[in-house]
């Protein structure tokens, strides 16, 4: 292929992260230097911006001589590319140096390794030319994604449907699979302190992972939400093997690390992972979170269509839940269960709840499980609504509506989840049923 | 300070299955990027590398030109990586012995990034086995592995 037809947009696999680029420079005084690098970013048809973090040997070469030549391999194919370039200046600050810090906070934030493995300037070049290089083999790449444009509007039709917080969620995730293949997905909600995130709804785990939790702005979720922008990697095992490179250097050069690695949430095998925030108003309500065994499965299409996603269904939840206003609820009570009772016990320190000694939930989804439990347990009723929980100024709940839907759903999943015979059902929109198959005792504790 | 001193545990590293890059420079200083293909210490000073034909034109040029040549090599496994850099002592056509080098050193190579996802048959085509043989005398050489001491020079230690 004639090097001028190749268009940098054409080498997109090439700076996916999961094969190490390289770029070799050259002192004033001519003596070549070659090192790998860990990030290749495409900024437009005609620039690319390298990571630069502690290549000095490198740096130091491009403010003499601004002649540079990148070779980058094709995941797919491992056919190489080599790009001519110009340095043109660094830079730390702005949407391109962001864009890589964030995903390199990320990443470190995950392995434990902030402030070591840090963004000290993205370097921009000039594009000169680009050349495919000989190879022995013509494989072919893999199959191209599904249409992506199809599935955004089939997805944001079936969405525009939906009437309450469940049906927007699990919408959401069975129309990624089905749409996209996006097998693997989970969505987290920021709490009402704005500092951890918690699953409130997921597809394609076991255990599905519903309650699980990650801090805002630590690792490759949680920075997602505290930087509110998307973080892509693409070989977890890569970032893992360079976290491991970076940790055992520092050490010797003496500088204090933190030994600790952040447990990933979701697949055992992960290897490719996607994270966007879920913005509207402003406001981040969570993190829509996309995993996958595969290496290298998202790019930045999957960017664009998942952060379109995620900003629409931040829009619909934000819409989502008004209630019908003053329709009385049923005081009739049925008749109690038969059986063993439940052991229920309610800590007032944190409103955990245990289910016969098992952990089952904290925080607000226990404060309202409890206070149902208590309204139950004084006037037998057990149907509830929405609103009635909103006027309880008890519950402490935060001013954003969709908080109290997405604290009730987790509720419910847990109990649904834990099959110890006490659900919560949908009865109307807004409108809920507290359904024991056994009686319980209640205990409130500390 | 004298020559730089390949030692054993050095020689042991650079013929494991690396991957293997060579940077020279044109009288112009633009630098010229190629994979080598297999990677043989000829003495304490002193190794070969393979640059296959195909992809290797401009830099053999280069180094015909004015022999600054740098190869960085690097394991797949652990990221540890060594930067050496020399002049060139001289090109020749790959003997037999050196093919089998290669082949020995793809094998190594391409077991290694299995564990990374990529299958024998897609490594294969980062190797080329028709080369050139370039001989470089050593004269300085950098650790290279990622991290905040990354760049640092190896200590020379006199030959003998």
């Amino acid at each position: 292929m004639p090097a001028e037809r190749l268009r940098l947009r054409d080498l997109e696999r090439c700076f996916l992260g999961v094969v190490p680029a390289a770029i070799a420079t050259c002192s004033p005084d001519g003596v070549p230097n070659m090192t790998f690098l860990s990030i290749v970013h495409l900024v437009d048809e005609a620039h690319l911006a390298l990571s630069f973090q502690f290549f000095n040997k490198t740096h130091e070469n491009l403010r003499a001589n601004p002649r540079a030549q990148v070779l980058v391999p094709d995941w797919a194919t491992l056919q190489q590319y080599r790009i001519d370039a110009r340095y043109v200046r660094t830079e730390r600050e702005g949407p391109i140096f962001e864009r890589m810090r964030t995903n390199l906070d990320a990443v470190a934030s995950q392995m434990g390794l902030q402030g070591v493995f840090r963004l000290q300037g993205a370097d921009v070049f000039e594009v000169l030319g680009v050349e495919l290089l000989p190879h022995d083999l013509d494989l072919s790449p893999p199959e191209g994604p599904p249409d992506m444009l199809a599935g955004l509007e089939t997805l944001s039709g079936r969405l525009a449907a939906c009437h309450d917080l469940e049906a927007l969620l699990d919408t959401t995730t069975a129309g990624l699979a089905e749409l996209f293949d996006y097998q693997h997905t989970m969505i987290l909600f920021v709490d009402e302190a704005g500092e951890r995130l918690y699953t409130v709804a997921s597809r394609g785990f076991a255990p599905s992972g519903v309650g699980g939790e990650v801090a805002v702005g630590e690792g490759l979720i949680g920075s997602a939400a505290s930087e509110r922008r998307a973080v892509r990697v693409g070989h977890m095992l890569f970032e893992q093997t360079l976290g491991e490179a970076v940790r055992a250097t520092a050490r010797e050069q003496g500088e204090p690390i933190e030994a600790r690695e952040i447990p990933m949430p979701g697949l055992p095998d992960m290897r490719s992972q996607i994270a966007v925030p879920m913005l509207a108003r402003e406001r981040v309500l969570g993190v829509l979170c996309v995993q996958s065994a595969q290496q290298a499965r998202f790019a930045m299409s999957d960017e664009r269509i998942l952060g379109t996603l995620a900003r629409y269904l931040a829009t619909a939840i934000q819409l989502s839940g008004h209630e019908p206003s003053d329709l009385p609820l049923p005081a009739a009570t049925p008749a109690a269960a038969p059986g063993h009772p439940l052991k229920i016990r309610h800590h007032a320190s944190d409103d955990s709840v245990f289910l016969d000694d098992a952990y089952l939930i904290k925080g607000l989804s226990g404060r309202i499980f409890a206070r149902l439990l208590g309204v139950h347990r004084r006037e037998g009723r057990v149907d509830f609504s929405n609103r009635e929980l909103r006027l309880d100024r008890s519950l402490q709940l935060s001013p954003y509506r969709d908080n109290l839907e997405t604290r009730l759903l987790l509720l419910r999943r847990r109990l649904d989840e834990r099959a110890a015979g006490i659900h919560l059902v949908s009865t109307a929109r807004g409108r809920f049923r507290l359904e024991l198959e056994r009686p319980f005792e209640l205990a409130e504790a500390d | 300070m004298g020559a730089f001193v390949i030692d054993d545990e050095l020689a042991a590293f650079l013929a494991g299955g690396n991957s293997m890059l060579v940077a020279t420079r044109d009288a112009t200083l633009a630098p010229e990027s190629t994979r080598a293909c297999a990677l043989r210490v000829l003495a304490p000073d002193r190794i070969a590398v393979l640059l296959p034909r195909a992809t290797s034109a401009r830099s053999i040029a280069n180094l015909e030109d004015n022999g600054e040549i740098a190869v960085c090599v690097s394991d797949p496994a652990t990221f540890r990586s060594v930067q050496l850099k020399g002049r060139c002592a001289g090109i020749d056509d790959a003997s037999e012995e050196d093919v089998l080098l290669s082949e020995q050193q793809f094998r190594g190579f391409s077991d290694a990034v299995v564990a990374f996802g990529f299958t024998p048959a897609h490594t294969r085509n980062l190797w080329l086995f028709e080369s050139w043989r370039v001989e470089v005398e050593i004269t300085a050489a950098f650790t290279q592995t990622p991290g905040p001491g990354a760049g640092a020079r190896l200590p020379a230690r006199d030959a003998g």
